[in-house]
């Protein structure tokens, strides 16, 4: 209520001239609705298998602070230099921008401020907790474990029996997808960080699994799959191994393959397989299980480019049979209806060589039967929790193969149970606020334009180099005309739209941010209606 | 050498002496909009204001309701301001008229009286003044140029003292566009009478108001409550600030004039230039023997109860004349002096003549007439036509 | 970053305090915000009869934090006129008198002052915030009050048949210095014309259009919505005009359909259930559309692109 006065006539003014301000009049009993400033989950970032605040990072890009743009990255995804090369992008498929002109080039963005800031990062924790922690294998997903435990003061020592930490990505994964120089740095951050690494150790021979246990407070498994899948079928040992392949084109080998090749596989292997030796000069051809449109969304960049590059498929076909016939080999297929061989369709091919190249599978051999059961760990999805207190498992030892970011998140959620249960706290995953629907977007604020191509090499110049980087990314020009683009979908990066448009005054400007006077606010709703991003709902108060 | 001995004696029109008082007054904003018989009080203050005679900012407005409403905000923007106006534009002000009581906007604002429309006339009637009546201006009537000069300086000094607007009427053509020596007084000596204009709830940006906000029922009362207290307020200013007038310039007012009356039994009642005729024939009656006398209003806002009572209580007769009607009663003055003199001791009957409609001539022999018509009846009347062809 | 951030500066020049008495989302009170932060404390507002005779407060309370002279509804531009000449006269130029009257007190019954201070090229700045009818008497039709539309004296049954009169070609026909038109739904273009206006001497007039949510029949949250969508269907174009000669229209529309801008008000229902009269409605429009571009071009000597494509969208 307005504050009432007593006024006597002699105390008036001479003129009704006013004497102090509306301030005394609290308007907010006005209204039935409250604005709530309360940010959101953009479609984008409820996508991620490891929810990056891509909002977040995209417009502190977007405000030229880099650094900034890499802490809120790495906050949720370590290795985006990684990811913005190999990551499939889920993230873009539901971008809010898709259904108003095209959506955000969001992998690029992140592989620009990753570059950015590679040689950046890597700091030690500001206080150690004492804690010692175990991590087996120096894959993706023990690094990405290593990096979060480490940055929460534990000790970590990981245990590779390679010589050098990156597991799969540094040993197969060709140069022209992902340079050795951006996994060495990577590396060199969590070596900066204090992460300890014990090389050329296998964990079941070198030293054993019980030891480990008893010498850490958590170790967690992260060996991966990393032992070949290799079917069984008549004349299948004469056939060749792809992932030797890659392996020695990554050492630096450059084998003479020419002709018709096959290679049969099922999934992200078969691909760079093939298309490792369409740059050997070979012409390859690859014996797909599924029809084409059942290619997984995250082989569909790879299958692409293959594409692009020359590959041929086989779709929905399973091989049955190898021979060798005349210095050739002779592989008899039959059409896969995705459950059993079609009947009567079997024929036989011809290829100079024919390459194995399906998914790894786990080696789980060094552990005790107690986590083990039919081949697989049990081991919970999320929390990498086994039935041996203190024994953690993530990654693709866990789930078989996987696509990146959703072993960054592996290693990433593992990390914050392992690191609750140091602290003694039980483990809450993270609960992801309402997602930012395409309606709440007001798109008059938005300029229509174009995605922002990135700089890529043609099929022809790719063809031509097993080491020349395929994708070249953004300059920072390009980086900030793609990141204009971006709604930020229920992310309040300070627009200003709810302060200027406030008919009462009483959103404020504090600190930079706006806030809610509710001892005078009407509950217009303008702010809401007027908020570009879905940030400020309207929340009902009472009834009228 | 005393000030007052460096006045200027000249022969002016009642519209210039007008001019001239503004001019002394030191007017900063002035504006009006062309009407007869006001429009040489223009003309005279564009002159002026455009040789640099008078630093003044005259704006040539559209229409008298513009001149008044920005004369109100000027005066509310701290500037001494000044409009001028008859009959229809008077009419057509009356909204602002009332605004500017409310607003407290000290303006003085001169009123040429004339007849109003229809049919058309242009000569002098006091319908239009006295027809504002209720808009809370103080209203001071004329009889001569002199005076005309004399009020228009005084007037300033009262209403910004109680914060009034303040009306100064005088009579179409009879005063506007006669010529008369008038007596000009030096400027210093008006500076010193009138100092410069303030006002405590001007607009000022260093302490931002509302000036003329709404008031609810709560607050609405006080104000009015106020307005009134400033008009009682008014009164006692007006006897003070004519008492130092007649100390500083030698020449002396009062709410009413008081003409042969000192052993009168008879009355005459009237306001306006109509005087200078009736204390003519007043002067040939008492050689005749007759007891008559006259009272000349000049303050009709606030009404001089008190003096009104005084001077006409215990008399034989009184007539009032008025050169003014408000239909389906009575002639303005006769009543506002029948209602002042309910409840007075010895009153007398008093009779309400009504002459001179629209510019219609008052002779000498009129006023005669009307006295003795008076003096022959019994019962007092309220409305007694003179000189209507019936 | 957004656009809004150009021109609007976060707590600068914040005037106006809460605890006002407005309607909820109230387009004439985002209006004067948006004033204030150009004028800052060196203004007054006059303000005649209108809705902001109430919104600025009910005495002892004021809302604005700078000088505000109220008077009646046909007196904005000769009070200001007056309060102008008194400044003057104290040597006070360097602040502004600043007319902010309705549309009724502007096109209807303040058009005689108005006219004169402009005829007279009265140095004021006159803004008039639009919301097309008498809201403060309970939405009766004034001479802005649009084609088509409802109010409580053009009720459904017999709604606006005459188009809002046009304000700009009057302002233009006293060749004023400066005229423009402005939106609260685009405070950059309103905010720059303010400057532009500050920086002129002379008589400035700046016609905001200021949506009324309960006058209009629309929920609270549509105002800036609805301004917007005025302004893209080419209702309520932005344009400039100086020294009544020189056109320029400030934001090139999408050219939505009228029907965009009509949904979301209650006010159109009558003529949106009426396709004879909404097509009407539409050519009208676009009739003063490709009027207003003509005199761009003939100001200019080119159209730019984007002009193209709205006279397109007439066809």
């Amino acid at each position: 209520m307005a504050k009432k006065y007593d006024f006597r006539a002699s105390e008036l003014p001479i003129s009704p001239m006013t004497l102090t301000t509306t301030l005394e009049n609290p308007t907010g009993g006005w209204r039935s609705f409250k604005p709530v400033i309360k940010n959101k989950t953009a479609p984008c970032t409820a996508t991620c298998p490891t929810k990056v605040l891509i909002p977040h990072f995209i417009d502190s890009l977007v405000k030229g602070d880099l650094d900034m743009a890499a802490n809120l990255l790495h906050r949720n995804n370590p290795f985006p230099s990684i990811t913005g090369r190999l990551c499939h992008a889920p993230c873009e498929l539901p971008c809010n921008r898709g259904k108003y002109d095209e959506p955000i080039s969001i992998k690029q963005l992140e592989r620009f401020v990753g570059d950015y800031h590679l040689d950046r990062k890597g700091k030690p924790p500001r206080r150690e907790t004492g804690k010692r922690v175990a991590i087996v294998g120096g894959g993706l997903a023990g690094m990405s474990a290593a990096y979060y435990l480490r940055s929460k003061g534990h000790e970590v020592v990981i245990y590779d029996r390679n010589p050098n930490l990156g597991g799969y990505l540094r040993y197969y994964v060709p140069e022209y997808r992902l340079p050795l120089a951006v996994l060495d740095a990577e590396v060199g951050a969590l070596e900066r960080m204090g992460v300890k690494f014990v090389l050329n150790t296998e964990v079941g021979k070198d030293v054993s699994f019980d030891e480990l246990k008893e010498k850490y407070d958590a170790v967690i498994l992260a060996h991966g799959s990393s032992r070949p899948y290799t079917p069984d079928f008549p004349g299948v040992d004469l056939l060749r191994s792809g992932w030797d392949l890659m392996k020695e084109v990554r050492e630096g080998a450059r084998p003479k393959i020419s002709g018709r090749v096959a290679v049969l596989g099922n999934g992200y292997t078969a691909f760079e397989v093939a298309r490792v030796l369409r740059r050997l000069g070979a012409d390859p051809f690859v014996v797909y299980p599924t029809a084409k449109i059942r290619i997984p969304f995250s082989d569909r960049e790879i299958f692409t480019l293959a594409e692009e590059e020359g590959v041929k498929f086989f779709f929905a076909k399973v091989p049955l049979k190898a021979d060798r016939r005349n210095g050739k080999v002779i592989l008899t297929v039959a059409e896969w209806d995705g459950k059993a061989v079609v009947p009567a369709t079997e024929h036989e091919m011809e290829f100079e060589e024919v390459f194995l190249a399906y998914e790894g599978t786990a080696d789980h051999g060094f552990l005790p039967d107690t986590i083990r059961s039919n081949g697989t760990l049990k081991a919970d999805r999320r929390s990498g929790e086994t039935p041996l207190e203190g024994v953690f498992v993530a990654g693709e030892s866990v789930s078989g193969p996987s696509p990146v970011v959703n072993v960054i998140y592996s290693g990433r959620s593992v990390a914050a149970a392992v690191d609750a249960y140091l602290r003694g706290r039980t483990y809450t995953p993270e609960n992801m606020p309402e997602v930012v629907g395409y309606e709440r977007i007001v798109t008059d604020y938005f300029p229509k334009a174009p995605r922002v191509p990135e700089m890529r090499l043609s099929p022809t110049e790719r063809i031509h180099s097993l080491t020349r980087e395929e994708v070249l990314g953004y300059t920072q020009e390009l980086a900030m005309k793609e990141a204009e683009r971006c709604f930020n979908c229920g992310f309040c990066n300070a627009c200003g739209n709810c302060y200027v448009f406030c008919p009462d005054y009483t959103i404020k400007w504090v600190h930079g941010r706006p806030k809610v006077d509710y001892e005078y606010c009407k509950g217009c709703g303008v702010c809401s209606e007027e908020c570009p991003r879905g940030v400020i709902d309207m929340v009902k108060e009472r009834d009228f | 050498m005393k000030l007052i001995e460096k006045s200027q004696y000249t022969v002016l029109k009642g519209n210039y002496a007008v001019a001239y008082g503004v001019k002394l007054a030191r007017v900063e904003v002035i504006s009006a909009y062309p009407i007869t018989p006001q429009t040489t009080i223009s003309e005279k203050l564009a002159d002026m204001t455009a040789t640099g005679e008078l630093k003044a900012r005259f704006i040539t407005v559209e229409s008298e309701h513009s001149a008044i409403s920005a004369v109100i905000a000027s005066s509310l923007a701290g500037a001494r301001s000044f409009t001028a106006t008859a009959s229809q534009g008077l009419a057509l002000m009356h909204e602002m008229l009332h605004w500017a009581t409310g607003a407290r906007a000290p303006v003085v604002m001169v009123n040429v009286n004339r007849a109003l429309a229809p049919s058309w006339n242009i000569w002098t009637e006091q319908t239009d003044s006295l027809a504002q009546r209720d808009t809370g201006w103080l209203q001071i009537y004329n009889e001569s140029n002199q005076e005309v000069l004399d009020t228009t300086i005084l007037a300033f000094k009262i209403a910004e003292r109680v914060y009034l607007p303040t009306m100064v009427v005088l009579d179409a053509f009879i005063l506007s566009h006669t010529s008369e020596p008038v007596e000009i007084y030096p400027q210093e000596l008006v500076d010193e009478f009138l100092p410069p204009y303030e006002h405590p709830n001007a607009i000022n940006f260093d302490d931002p108001r509302a000036i003329g906000a709404f008031a609810r029922p709560d607050y609405y009362m006080e104000f009015r409550y106020n307005i009134q207290k400033a008009h009682e307020e008014a009164l006692r200013v007006f006897k003070e600030e004519t008492e130092l007038f007649a100390e500083m310039f030698g020449r002396k007012y009062d709410t009413v004039e008081e003409f042969m009356l000192d052993d009168a039994d008879y009355v005459l009642v009237l306001a306006g230039s109509t005087a200078t005729t009736a204390k003519y024939a007043v002067a040939q009656l008492r050689e005749r023997g007759e007891k008559v006398g006259i009272m000349r209003i000049k303050l009709f806002r606030p009404f001089p109860v008190e003096d009104v009572r005084r001077v006409l209580s215990g008399r034989k007769k009184v007539a009032v004349i008025d050169r003014n009607l408000s239909f389906g009663h009575s002639g303005i003055f006769y009543m506002e002096t029948k209602a002042a003199m309910y409840g007075a001791k010895d009153r007398p009957p008093i009779f309400g003549y009504v002459a001179g409609l629209g510019g219609r001539d008052i002779r000498p022999q009129d006023i005669i007439d009307m006295y003795e018509d008076m003096k022959r009846r019994e019962e007092p009347e309220n409305i007694i036509w003179k000189g209507v062809r019936v | 970053m957004s656009w809004a951030w150009v021109e609007v500066k976060p707590n600068e020049n914040d005037l106006l305090h809460p605890g006002h008495l407005a309607c909820q989302g109230c387009g004439a009170t985002i209006t004067a915000r948006l004033a204030l932060k150009v004028f800052g404390k060196n203004a007054v507002f006059v303000i005649p009869a209108s809705c902001w005779s109430v919104i600025d407060g009910a005495w002892p309370q004021h809302a604005l934090q700078i000088p505000v002279f109220h008077t009646a509804f046909e007196t904005a531009a000769i009070a200001a006129t007056g309060i102008r000449a008194a400044l003057d006269m104290k040597g006070r130029h360097d602040v502004h008198v600043v007319a902010w009257a309705g549309d009724g007190g502007t096109f209807d019954i303040g058009l005689q002052a108005l006219s004169g201070a402009a005829e007279r090229n009265e140095n004021i700045i006159y803004i008039t915030y639009d919301n097309e009818a008498y809201m403060n008497t309970g939405i009766q039709r004034s001479s802005s009050t649009p084609l088509g539309a409802w109010t409580t004296t053009t009720p459904d049954e017999r709604p606006e048949d005459r188009p809002k009169k046009n304000m700009m070609e009057i302002l233009a026909a006293h060749r004023v210095p400066y005229a423009a038109t402005a939106s609260i739904a685009y405070p950059d273009d309103f905010i720059r014309k303010l400057k532009k206006a500050t920086q002129i001497k002379g008589f400035r007039f700046i016609h905001v259009f200021s949506p009324c949510p309960p006058g209009w029949k629309m929920a609270s949250n549509l105002s800036v919505r609805v301004a917007r969508m005025a302004v893209e269907t080419k209702v309520f174009p932005l344009y400039e005009i100086e020294d009544g000669e020189v056109y320029t229209i400030t934001h090139w529309p999408k050219g939505l359909p009228v029907e965009e801008y009509f949904k979301l008000q209650g006010r159109f229902k009558p003529v949106l259930k009426d396709p004879e009269r909404l097509a009407y409605v539409q050519r009208y429009i676009e009739a003063q559309w490709e009027r207003l571009v003509r005199l761009h071009e003939a100001s200019h000597g080119y159209l730019p692109e984007e002009a193209r494509a709205t006279l397109r969208s007439a066809i």
